[in-house]
């Protein structure tokens, strides 16, 4: 605090010290505004520099080295991004994980907005409905519901039974890699709660008069939903698309259950995350799981670039109509 | 002037947290600089000490390393020793974390997967001073211990050792019509029991296969090689080629083809249950010592033990494997203690007694004598005693990525078994994988 105690004084020394303490209080006040707020960002921001910046900023420099945990890290350059482009089983978990997005994510939406739907219809017993059906997202991200996921599909398990009665040969999913997949987005699907409530809130704020509107114009329920609905509902859709694809990007806990911690059967599951911790927990190769990890960082940076951009194009915000 | 002086505060702010952070990335990336202090050549049995250990497991091997240590820490009241266990996965992401930081615990289980790491790298004591001294060796078997090595010295004492074995389901096989093997067995005979078992099992509920789909044994391998007159790694290096794995791995597709094993869908559905255990399958090849492990499967069956398939007499490439070995932390303030407390897991009778065979056959005879032996220890004893006149073969030397080279094995062998690669296209890959890990 000696450098503003000292200069001020000697310059004005003439003026009259009322006019002089009163922004000093201010200041003092203000400063004394400013460390609160620092004070109660301390804890946040300690553990983002520590627990987020810091590793992430290690995490670069180690993309460029060769590490193993065990001795210092060795800078390589470039070369573990160049061997990424030779890894067959690299190319191998950005189709997995590829499939999970452009398939899984879209259908998750569909299935929560439909929910939503229909839980906008419902007047009677709307919230216990609202509760029951986001309960399973509540519980669905822990191990536990993968470990159910996997009883329901195994042998001889529920959806095996349901199959046989219904003329599918039998066999349960679990084992077939052909059928890893869509046992995986089912239960993504089933997970569609966080995004239900969202679409919902949504559909509320849907005025009634443009459905009147559009019923006295005779336009059928299907014209409703497209023409009024979907519009209105775009940047909600928006959110939860963008949302809920970042999320895919990076599935880890249900791969990782199901597949009994391998990414099996015959690399069906082996997500990018998944493949990422293999790497780096199991073979020790801190520094290229590193560069895996900042690649996936760019391509859902780039993903998220895309869709801001495109969302001029499709996303509609009610009060735009002005500009 | 004040708004100055707050830039500059939140500037040298802004300093010490960016100092901090570098300093505390640095200490992450260069933790392992620091050596560690001298040890002292024998422990001080009046002080104050606290040891750290370590192990992977489930319940039941906590608790008998907790008897253990109460029992220890009876007879050395100034040693105190605190524990922690976790299952072999979360175990080993703990361990590597701590060995980054080295904040390794004093004395922990080790495994041949991961010990030329870290004894490689001088994250562990070498031993050599302590055996012999601290540690008595006088009971144990000396390939045993020179299977602890890395660059000629010694990282891991191993408390126990195993050998594998076929396990036969003799009242299965009965009960199907298939005659029982006795003695020696070829690779041709084995195939053709396996496949006259499913030919068989087919009508049983559930249906009874012959075997597992035994290409995809990382250690069945290795004897292989064996028996080949190959080794696994030779001077550091891989000790065979890529048509010889290819060779391995074309059995698993006569095997599938013959339908003499069971398919890979069925298999992947299998965990937490033993296929043999539950009796869906007649045959097998494992750790002798997993005998208990199998006989209390869900189908409790009657096994017995007897040597893999080999062609020729005198050819068997069987070798003594390793169990669980204990190492000491290079970062432990007190290694001569630890040692003493290794000496006391791998040699003394009273842990033999409670520990029985669950960690394998002791490698030590003195633990041995503590062991009450049941019925099934009685048969594990027995076959380790026959087939220790048959080892001919050596256990593969610990070398770097040698836990990523079992793992890749497995999983590539499971591209082979659901007819996604052909051996040839497999054992290219896993060669490639090997090139890297090999460096």
């Amino acid at each position: 605090m000696t450098a503003d105690t000292l200069t001020p004084p000697v310059t004005t020394p003439a003026e009259p010290p009322i006019p002089q303490a009163a922004p000093a209080r201010r200041n003092r006040r203000k400063w004394e505004d400013i460390r609160a707020g620092y004070v109660f960002l301390a804890p946040w921001l300690v553990g983002f520099l520590l627990l987020t910046a810091g590793p992430m900023v290690a995490s670069l420099y180690l993309a460029f080295t060769d590490y193993n945990l065990f001795t210092a890290p060795e800078w390589v350059g470039f070369d573990n991004f160049i061997r990424l482009w030779n890894d067959p089983d690299y190319l191998k978990a950005w189709q997995v994980t590829g499939v999970y997005v452009l398939v899984g994510t879209p259908l998750k939406l569909a299935s929560a907005l439909g929910v939503a739907l229909i839980l906008n219809a419902i007047f009677r017993g709307s919230g216990f409905y609202r509760s029951a059906f986001y309960l399973p997202s509540l519980v669905g991200a822990s191990v536990s519901i993968a470990v159910v996921w996997k009883a329901m599909f195994i042998d001889h398990g529920p959806v095996d039974s349901v199959q046989q009665i219904l003329g599918f040969p039998a066999g349960g999913w679990v084992g077939d890699p052909e059928k890893t997949m869509p046992m995986l987005i089912l239960l993504a699907m089933w997970q569609f709660g966080g995004p239900m409530v969202i679409f919902l809130a949504g559909l509320k704020q849907v005025p009634q008069e443009l459905y009147e509107a559009a019923s006295v114009d005779g336009a059928g329920p299907i014209r409703k939903f497209g023409a009024i609905t979907i519009p209105m509902l775009s940047p909600v859709i928006f959110f939860n698309l963008l949302l809920e694809t970042i999320n895919a990007f990076q599935v880890f806990a249900s791969a990782y259950i199901i597949s009994g911690g391998t990414g099996g059967p015959a690399r069906s599951t082996l997500f990018y995350t998944l493949y990422l911790y293999f790497r780096g927990f199991r073979d020790f190769q801190m520094g290229y799981a590193s560069a895996m990890a900042w690649v996936l960082v760019l391509v859902i940076a780039v993903v998220t670039v895309i869709f801001f951009r495109s969302s001029k194009l499709w996303v509609h915000y009610a009060g735009d109509e002005g500009r | 002037m004040t708004s100055r002086a707050f830039k500059n505060r939140t500037h040298r702010g802004a300093m010490i947290a960016a100092s901090i952070l570098a300093a505390g990335s640095l200490a992450i990336l260069t933790g392992c600089a620091r050596g560690s202090a001298e040890p002292a050549a024998t422990a001080d049995p009046d002080e104050e000490v606290t040891l750290n250990f370590a192990w992977w497991g489930d319940a039941s091997r906590a608790e008998r390393y907790e008897a253990a240590i109460d029992l220890y820490e009876e007879k050395n009241p100034n040693v105190t020793i605190q524990t922690s266990f976790a299952g072999f996965g979360d175990y080993w992401t703990a361990r590597n974390t701590e060995a980054a930081s080295r904040t390794l615990p004093d004395v922990f289980q080790m495994d041949l997967a991961y010990l030329a790491e870290y004894g490689g790298f001088q994250h562990v004591l070498a031993l050599d001073d302590y055996l012999g001294e601290a540690i008595s060796t006088d009971g144990i078997e000396e390939s045993l211990v020179q299977s602890g090595a890395v660059d000629g010295k010694i990282y891991g004492l191993a408390s126990s050792s195993s050998t594998l074995a076929n396990f036969y389901n003799e009242p299965l096989l009965s009960q199907l019509g298939v005659d029982v093997p006795e003695g020696q067995i070829t690779w041709d005979e084995y195939d053709r029991l396996l496949a006259d078992v499913t030919a068989a099992g087919a009508a049983s509920s559930p249906v009874v296969y012959g075997s597992l789909d035994y290409s995809q044994y990382f250690w069945l391998f290795q004897i292989w090689l064996g028996q080949q007159g190959l080794s696994f790694i030779e001077d550091g290096e891989l000790g065979f080629d890529e048509a010889d794995l290819a060779k391995w791995w074309s059995k698993s597709n006569e095997l599938q083809a013959a339908g003499s094993v069971m398919p890979p869908e069925r298999q992947a559905q299998l965990e937490g249950v033993d296929a043999l255990g539950a009796a869906e399958i007649a045959a097998d090849t494992s750790w002798a010592n997993f005998l208990a492990r199998f006989s209390e499967g869900p189908a409790a069956p009657e096994l017995t033990l007897a040597m893999p398939p080999y062609d020729e007499a005198g050819n068997t490439g069987m070798f003594l494997k390793p169990g669980l070995m204990l190492s000491i932390a290079a970062n432990s303030e007190h290694p001569a203690h630890a040692a003493d407390f290794i000496d006391f897991l791998v040699n003394a009778p009273e842990v033999g007694a409670i520990f029985g065979m669950s960690r394998g056959v002791p490698a030590s005879s003195t633990a041995a004598d503590g062991i009450e032996a049941n019925e099934l220890d009685e048969k594990i004893l027995a076959f380790q005693d026959e087939a220790a006149q048959h080892l001919d073969g050596t256990a593969p030397p610990a070398v770097r990525g040698f836990g990523t080279l079992e793992q890749t094995f497995v999983a590539i062998s499971q591209d082979v078994a659901y007819g996604a690669s052909s051996p040839e296209e497999a054992a290219a890959r896993w060669f490639a994988e090997a090139e890297v890990v090999l460096g």
